[in-house]
């Protein structure tokens, strides 16, 4: 945004706006590349297994349903129906352990279809859902209809994840402004009239009294969402309670506490003091933002928690001093105008490093391979992301090596260009900040959840996968398998082995096996092809009639060692 | 007549092929039965190569609790030995041992898909009885390799499997 700082480092190099350019260019392409090369992360409560299993046919009623996942989860709205809807396991009879729900039928389940319907809070706050059906008696009375009964409550969800969005992007907003101005207040605005720096201390104490609001609506929001409650729910006790008894609760007191300590500290007078309170505040309320969503919960943390602290108080630097530099280029002669956008495009160029590189390695964690980048909405988010990153970036280019270089010099006509130009910045930030939100909503490529069930999620992002997936578990070992189409004839099968941790598994070989044992076709051989770390592919296998095949899948780990993971796929 | 009886026994011999346990064409124990807390002379038996493929390496797997193996010295075959730090160091006649064999390696032999051979060691077993110990194999040939080391899920047994690994149960101790 402005010169770094003297001329003479400037007539050194000859054409420093290209440089720039260059340079923003390279590290965007940079940062694509490596998105896509990058081990999964699993973020959500997955379901491991279900008792009875999706489309089972049973003799007698079951005397309990169980579902097992692979953390502790908290049930928000779990029921058990029949064919006509009804309910007939009361909330009482559910019961959560561990990562075990256990639902107790009171009486025997007459003959019929049922569906179990889940919507269950994981570690990180995140709804996951989902349903499957199981018959009692006779295998004619396979309830076709009742899969629709059980994605009924998902839809509920449409307007609170929008709410939800929407109150981040405003938090974000605000957080970015009043936590990143505070820095540009103290670090880049000296030298400028008093009344100026007031004015600016003003909209940063506005900002924080609006980040304030939004944090602390937030977890109500999300409680909303949580449950999958009616809207009009808001103005009812539930969605608070879920809301702030959930990750997202400690986050907003720890983000709102950040922001109160920060206007404090901009209400004192200069000295260590108010440069101590305004460093803790933004800490804390950037550091809040961190304890929940897929942040809080993806390993390794080591990497995770540091690159996002960076991340954000980066971003916050960059992002939070546009508003104040545009106050000052509005009331300041251009000379100090210039001196202070020098002072900021310093410390810029810092900020921005951190941010890229931050940026870079949380991408690395969370996003699968190349066609996880692509063939995902997580990924195409993402994408839309850097793309904007990186207009941001050469805006910021034109700004330090033409504008400012002009200012200095006394073009009056620069003043209103930098401000015109400054103003474009804060829209790519908002636009930024919203697909962030979004994308802090959609689950990462490797964290859908499984058995190819009705999810939350889904119903935002419904090219995300068409086909059928589920996981199979055995010694330590997850294994996630997704067929697409699903249907019979030529089927692309795409294998991701994890730890239940969501670390890769890299197996030094890896078969897959496919069969029928039902009507009689005996296990089908193929090797799939890596194509990532723990990551396979069968370009086309030919699942050559429907009915439920039974994938086995054996992984050699080390020499002595075959982990063996069996699931079963529906095909129609 | 002659014609008769050979095809007869063409057809006896595929007969009792197709009846013969698939153990037979396994790497296996000799002995799949021994007292708990016992000195066990473990007889690996190794019975074909790899698709016609000669044997040219045999490496076993010491399970976890199985004391002071020592494998037996073959002509024509270079031994040695993995030596793995233990968890928890244990007694051994008045000395803390520390480390011990894991892996038994017999390599640079030739073992022809034609012939049979076996391959031998040593070992202390632990002393809880009913327990059932795997010894995985890797059989390694001039071209390909076997890995006998599948184990039985509860309530199936070897013949289920195509490779799987050798294994132990463990007897009450025999009366001092």
């Amino acid at each position: 945004m402005s010169g770094r700082g003297g001329r003479r480092r400037l007539d050194r190099r000859p054409a420093p706006a290209a440089a720039m350019v260059w340079t923003a260019l390279v590290l965007a392409l940079a940062t694509l590349a490596t998105a896509g090369f990058a081990p999964a992360a699993r973020a959500h409560a997955v379901l491991l297994e279900t008792v009875p299993t999706d489309g089972a046919i049973l003799a007698d009623s079951p005397d309990e349903i169980l579902l097992r996942f692979n953390e502790p989860v908290r049930p928000i709205a779990v029921q058990v129906l029949d064919r006509s809807g009804r309910t007939v396991a009361a909330p009482e009879h559910i019961h959560a352990a561990d990562g075990t729900l256990r639902i107790a039928l009171p009486a025997p389940l007459p003959d019929g279809g049922y569906v179990v319907s889940y919507r269950v809070a994981s570690a990180d706050a995140h709804p996951v859902a989902g349903a499957f059906l199981f018959t009692v008696g006779s295998a004619g009375q396979t309830p076709a209809d009742a899969r629709a009964i059980g994605e009924t409550p998902d839809r509920s969800g449409a307007g609170w994840w929008w709410a939800v969005a929407l109150i981040r992007v405003v938090r974000d907003a605000a957080l970015l402004a009043a936590a990143g101005g505070a820095m540009a207040l103290l670090f880049v605005a000296g030298g400028t009239d008093p009344s100026v720096r007031n004015r600016i201390r003003r909209g940063l104490l506005a900002a924080a009294g609006l980040g304030i609001g939004a944090a602390a609506v937030g977890p109500g929001l999300q409680g909303g969402l949580l449950a999958g409650l009616p809207a009009h729910a808001i103005l009812e006790p539930d969605p608070w309670r879920i809301g702030w008894t959930s990750s997202a609760g400690p986050s907003a007191v720890v983000t709102i506490a950040g922001l109160a300590l920060l206007a404090t500290g901009l209400r004192m007078r200069p000295g260590a003091v108010r440069l101590l309170a305004v460093a803790i505040g933004l800490t804390a309320a950037t550091g809040g933002l961190l304890l929940s969503g897929h942040a809080a919960a993806t390993d390794p943390r080591w990497l995770t928690a540091p690159a996002w602290a960076l991340h954000l108080l980066a971003a916050a630097f960059w992002a939070g001093a546009l508003w104040p530099l545009l106050v000052v280029l509005r009331a300041e002669q251009p000379a100090t105008a210039a001196r202070v956008l020098r002072r900021f495009s310093r410390l810029a160029v810092a900020a921005v490093g951190g941010l890229v590189t931050a940026g870079l390695a949380i991408a690395t964690v969370q996003t699968g391979t190349v066609t996880a980048l692509f063939g995902t909405g997580y990924g195409r988010l993402l994408l839309a992301k850097l793309g904007l990153v990186a207009g941001l970036l050469l805006i910021a280019a034109n700004n330090k090596w033409r504008l400012t270089p002009a200012l200095a010099a006394g073009d009056a006509g620069a003043a209103l260009q930098l401000r015109r130009a400054i103003r474009a910045e804060i829209g790519v930030v908002v636009a930024i900040l919203a697909v962030t939100a979004v994308l802090a909503q959609t689950p990462p490529p490797a964290a859908e959840d499984t058995g190819g069930h009705a999810s939350h999620h889904r119903s935002h992002d419904h090219e995300g996968v068409a086909g059928r997936a589920v996981t199979a578990r055995a010694d330590g070992i997850m294994a996630r398998l997704e067929v697409t189409p699903g249907t019979a004839g030529p089927n692309a099968v795409t294998i991701a082995l994890t730890t239940a941790d969501g670390d890769p598994v890299r197996p030094l070989e890896l078969s897959v096996a496919f069969s029928q044992p039902a009507i009689g076709i005996a296990p089908i051989k193929r090797a799939p092809a890596a194509v990532g770390p723990g990551r396979y592919r069968l370009e086309a296998f030919e699942f050559l009639v429907p009915g439920r095949w039974t994938v086995r899948v054996e992984a050699l780990i080390t020499d002595f060692e075959k982990a063996v993971l069996t699931a079963e796929v529906p095909i129609q | 007549m002659n014609a008769f009886r050979s095809l007869a026994a063409v057809l006896a011999a595929s007969l009792s092929g197709a009846a013969v346990p698939a153990a037979l064409a396994h790497v296996t124990l000799e002995q799949t039965q021994a007292p708990a807390g016992s000195f066990y002379k473990a007889v690996l038996r190794v019975g074909h190569g790899c698709d016609g493929s000669p044997t040219v390496r045999i490496r076993v797997r010491i399970p976890e609790g199985v004391r002071q193996a020592k494998p037996m010295p073959k002509p024509g075959w270079e031994l040695s030995t993995v030596v793995e730090k233990l968890p928890e160091p244990y007694d051994w006649y008045g000395t803390a041992i520390t480390e011990d064999v894991r892996e038994i390696v017999w390599s640079g032999g030739n073992l022809p898909d034609a012939f049979y051979d076996e391959f031998v060691f040593r070992a202390k077993l632990p002393e809880q009885d009913g327990l059932v110990l795997s010894f995985p194999v890797v059989q390694e040939c001039a071209q390909g390799v076997h890995r006998w080391i599948e184990i039985p899920e509860p309530g199936k047994t070897a013949d289920d499997y195509e490779e799987p690994a050798p294994q132990l149960t463990l007897t009450p101790q025999e009366a001092e």
